[in-house]
């Protein structure tokens, strides 16, 4: 494998150079997501939909960021079933955001877990509306397989619940949603270091999402430019065939006359 | 056990016992701890947590910005009404006393929302007293309707309903419902509350229960610092959030925190709470919930406010009137005297020099109650 070639991420036929999407929920201000935007060179940003003042557009999130220069990934945060899902994408699309829609249905505030039900109900009819669905999940690998059925263009499994910076807790099931799964898997929510990041990319992740640990370090910007980079290695140690080594014993060159025998 | 049997068997004399003989190391481990139990949370209001206020805030501080962010949502409180049947000791609109008493009409309740929508705001608190003869649920029913043409946040403080009416108002578009239990001491609830269909302990204790089951998405619970011993209150509250969370997990449950200020020289506060009281009492109780909701209203003077945005709260008023009609509609008698006059815009700056992000908007229309909220009522 050539590892100067480029590596794009594909999503919906669509190429993204950066497999770090980035979230905007809990900067200090606009500046602030601005520089980790400039720093971590993303291709993709994710923007609450609750906080869009949409008859008052110059006053929005949205205003903050490049729109020619990275997708707006909207997302139906606070909706709590299919239906309240479906309106926030419908009146996205509807103002001009974006046909794009992370899919998230969180009837629990609490710890803010996704309704797989509710994901799946909403996916069904925005995919048929036309819409980009990325649905936010628990990392089940049989969800997983319904909403790729049902033609989301990616599915996102959490690490850990959003906001607990606690990493890839669920690596065991998130391994089978990759091992299945024809779309692209995006690692959502709970990943705390960078460290996080790249063992989610090592393990095969397409790519991952983070917010949290960003918007919330001591330095927003430069902690954006060490999950660039960590997300950057951790796709390059897959690349390499980190995990075939891992997954699979096999024989190395010394023990080769146990095959002649 | 129900929880107005806990609450009512609450045992002070073990509690007292507790606060006093927690140890340094209950304490450390309860400040470090990934998540608390209820015990840790009581060890957090003992004498030894107190002499590590600071470590006890750096924690709060630390898990409010790893769950909501550098972030400060705003709100304002419009008042609709001041008559009232009750007799709250406590209170600038007790029937008792003579103040210019109003009740604003359809007109009145237009133009202070007009004046509020232009100041900036789009989270509104609603209050009424509790007079149905001219503030009852349809009166309120009718303003949630407007207010939800202006706004896209609509919660009400209004005098406790049945299952039914509170159905209704969410039905017309209200999100959340803050109802104070003043405090959770029986003894003192009965002696503040004499007379007035107010005096209903259990009644007011289980408001929020059927503001839940109706299908309220916000539901605020705290209690009035001065009335009583505020460890206890905050013991209290802790078992009442606990409590309801559990049974209504769809619901998000928010804390105020009032402090009572006297309405006249002819009342006393019998327990007050002092700055370090009420920034021990908060910090605990994130540590308890750094999921919930924090809100500051502005009866705290503006120094303790501004040091309270870096620390734990998550939801702050400005510019706050307390009588009705006071944004421009007319003059009449306001339940109390406000300690911060800051403006909106004033706020604003001063959350942004804090390094925060001030939020106006967060919520949207389309947000339509807890579904099946009249279902879970009917199974529990």
């Amino acid at each position: 494998m050539n590892d100067t070639k480029r590596d794009p991420l594909r999503i919906a036929g669509v190429e993204l150079e950066s497999r770090l999407i980035l979230g905007t929920g809990k900067f200090s201000s606009r500046e602030s997501l601005q520089r980790a935007i400039e720093r971590s060179e993303i291709s993709m940003i994710t923007v609450a939909l609750r906080r869009v003042d949409i008859a008052n557009p110059d006053d929005t999130i949205i205003s903050a960021i490049d729109t020619k220069k990275y997708i707006i990934l909207p997302n139906t945060s606070g909706a709590q079933n299919a239906e309240e899902a479906v309106r926030l994408a419908r009146i996205a699309r509807a103002s001009g955001i974006s046909d794009w829609i992370k899919l998230e249905v969180t009837p629990d505030p609490k710890y803010l877990l996704p309704d797989g039900e509710e994901t799946l109900k909403a996916a069904l009819i925005l995919v048929r509306e036309g819409f980009k669905v990325m649905p936010y999940i628990n990392a089940d690998p049989i969800l997983a397989r319904k909403l790729e059925n049902a033609g989301a263009v990616s599915v996102m499994p959490l690490g850990s619940p959003i906001g607990t910076n606690r990493g890839l807790k669920t690596i065991d099931q998130i391994r089978i949603i990759i091992e299945q799964s024809n779309v692209p898997v995006i690692v959502d929510a709970g990943l705390g270091k960078p460290s996080d990041a790249a063992m989610a990319m090592e393990i095969g992740a397409d790519a991952v999402l983070v917010n949290t640990a960003i918007a919330t370090a001591g330095d927003p910007a430069m902690m954006a430019e060490a999950f660039k980079n960590a997300v950057i290695a951790g796709r390059m140690a897959y690349r390499a065939g980190l995990t075939k080594e891992s997954d699979a014993a096999s024989a190395s060159g010394t023990l080769e006359w146990i095959s002649r025998l | 056990m129900s929880l107005t049997e806990s609450i009512l068997k609450f045992n002070r004399d073990r509690f007292a016992d507790m606060l006093t003989r927690a140890t340094e190391r209950q304490v450390r481990d309860a400040i470090n701890n990934e998540k608390i139990s209820y015990r840790d949370l009581l060890v957090l209001l003992s004498d030894k947590a107190r002499e590590a206020l600071p470590q006890l805030a750096g924690r709060a501080r630390e898990l409010t910005i790893r769950r909501h962010g550098k972030i400060i949502n705003f709100y304002v409180p419009v008042y609709l009404s001041n008559e009232c049947v009750n007799n709250c000791l406590y209170c600038g609109f007790n029937s008792s006393r003579s103040i210019d008493r109003t009740t604003l009409d359809v007109r009145e309740i237009k133009i202070e929302f007009r004046s509020i929508k232009k100041i900036g705001f789009d989270n509104v608190l609603l209050l009424t007293g509790e007079f149905p003869k001219t503030a009852g649920v349809e009166y309120i029913r009718q303003a949630v309707g407007l207010a939800k043409k202006y706004f896209t946040f609509v919660g009400l403080e209004i005098y406790p309903l049945s299952v039914k009416d509170y159905s209704l108002l969410v039905g017309e578009g209200a999100d959340g419902l803050t109802v104070y239990q003043e405090t959770y001491d029986y003894d003192t609830y009965t002696k503040m509350h004499g007379a007035g269909p107010k005096k209903d302990y259990r009644f007011r204790l289980e408001t929020p229960e059927r503001a839940a089951a109706a299908g309220f998405r916000k539901i605020g619970l705290g209690a009035l610092l001065g009335l009583s011993d505020w460890k206890i209150e905050t013991a209290m509250l802790a078992l009442h959030l606990e409590y309801l969370q559990k049974k209504y997990w769809k619901t998000e449950f928010s804390l105020g925190f009032p402090r009572l200020i006297p309405p006249a020289a002819d009342f006393a506060t019998p327990h007050p709470a002092t700055d370090r009281d009420l920034i021990h009492m908060m910090c605990a109780l994130r540590l308890f919930s750094p999921e919930a909701g924090f809100l500051l209203s502005t009866r705290e003077k503006p120094s303790l406010r501004d040091n309270l945005i870096d620390l734990c709260v998550t939801q702050i008023s400005a510019g706050s009137k307390t009588s009705p009609g006071g944004y421009g509609a007319r003059d009449s008698g306001e339940q109390f005297h406000v300690f911060d006059s800051r403006s909106l815009a004033e706020m604003v700056k001063v959350v942004k020099q804090k390094g925060y992000d001030p939020v106006i908007k967060d919520w949207d229309k389309n947000f339509c109650g807890t579904s099946r909220g009249a279902e879970r009522e009917s199974h529990g």
